[in-house]
């Protein structure tokens, strides 16, 4: 049920989380000149998203889809694609802990950061200096 | 499960222009050349393709969605776009939020496509046609009985318009477009 009573904001919630994480660790993001950060329920082929990274002269493209599945509260996945449309790499995290789901992102994030971190300076995950 | 997706675009390397060393206090004036231009005509069909799926399930008023020229764009034989230059429109007719409720329509609208630097205004509407969950109806007439039936078939259909589908638009108005730098001068004089 909690399926149906998710909101967007829950999605607005995960997303920032993601993207303060990005900012704090230095990663280089750049706008997409046409549409700035490209917000989608839609699915896109992994060669038109390499497409938009060289129309805006980036080097990667980093998908992050937040679900809510049956299972879990939240699931944060992060993927990461060449120009060529090939995946570089993908992590996940998920939280199904708890009575409700209000920890859930920073429970989901705690897993996912040591994941990214990883691959922190490396293709897909380029950071500043 | 719902998903809901951002795409980021990532930089290894941020190059800035910066002068050489000993070079801070010269100034050079450069007189810049003229770029000859190409005029694209107002109606100028374009074929383009869908770069992503287009749903009244996911997409509300407003959204922009991708397309990409499915054909170079030509003019007396100079190449201006090409396959591939990237498109985009907006949806006219969807959700009205980002809410459950699926749009009872889907419509989008041309807007413009790239050829290097210049958006080319492109004009033309592209309608989603429907169909009906034969499933789901059966499902809620056996569940619910008539009144199950009745709600089914008032419910909105699911329409996809998938990626790849080819549309045709129009140039919405003449646009002079500057010859790319690998295209051939000569043609450009051509009457």
């Amino acid at each position: 049920m909690h399926v149906q009573a998710s909101k967007p904001e829950v999605f607005d919630e995960a997303i920032a989380a993601v993207t303060d994480y990005l900012t704090t660790k230095k990663v280089v993001i750049i706008a997409d000149p046409e549409r700035g950060v490209i917000r989608t329920q839609d699915t896109m082929s992994p060669q038109n998203m390499a497409n938009l990274a060289r129309d805006a002269t980036a080097d990667s493209v980093l998908l992050v889809s937040v679900d809510r599945p049956i299972a879990s509260w939240i699931k944060l996945t992060v993927d990461a694609y060449d120009l060529s449309g090939s995946r570089l790499w993908e992590e996940s995290a998920s939280y199904g802990g708890g009575m409700n789901g209000k920890s859930a992102i920073n429970k989901t994030m705690e897993k996912l950061q040591p994941k990214l971190d990883v691959h922190l300076a490396k293709p897909g995950l380029p950071v500043k200096g | 499960m719902r998903s809901f997706r951002i795409v980021l675009l990532g930089l290894t390397a941020l190059t800035a222009f910066r002068p050489a060393v000993g070079q801070s206090g010269t100034t050079s004036i450069l007189q810049p050349t003229p770029v000859p231009e190409v005029l694209l005509t107002q109606n100028t069909p374009v074929q383009l393709k869908l770069a992503q799926n287009v749903s009244n399930k996911t997409d509300t008023v407003g959204n922009k969605i991708e397309l990409v020229l499915d054909q170079d764009i030509t003019v007396n034989g100079v190449v201006l776009a090409r396959k591939g230059a990237r498109a985009l429109g907006r949806i006219s007719e969807g959700k009205k939020d980002e809410g459950w409720q699926m749009g009872k329509s889907l419509k989008f609208e041309l807007l413009y496509f790239k050829a290097g630097p210049v958006r080319v205004p492109l004009t033309g509407q592209i309608v989603g046609e429907g169909h009906r969950n034969t499933g789901a109806v059966v499902a809620a007439t056996v569940v619910l009985g008539v009144p199950g039936l009745v709600a089914a078939l008032n419910a909105p259909k699911t329409i996809v318009i998938p990626e790849g589908t080819p549309l045709v638009g129009y140039v919405a108005e003449d646009t002079k477009i500057p010859v790319p730098t690998e295209a051939p001068q000569a043609e450009v004089a051509r009457p």
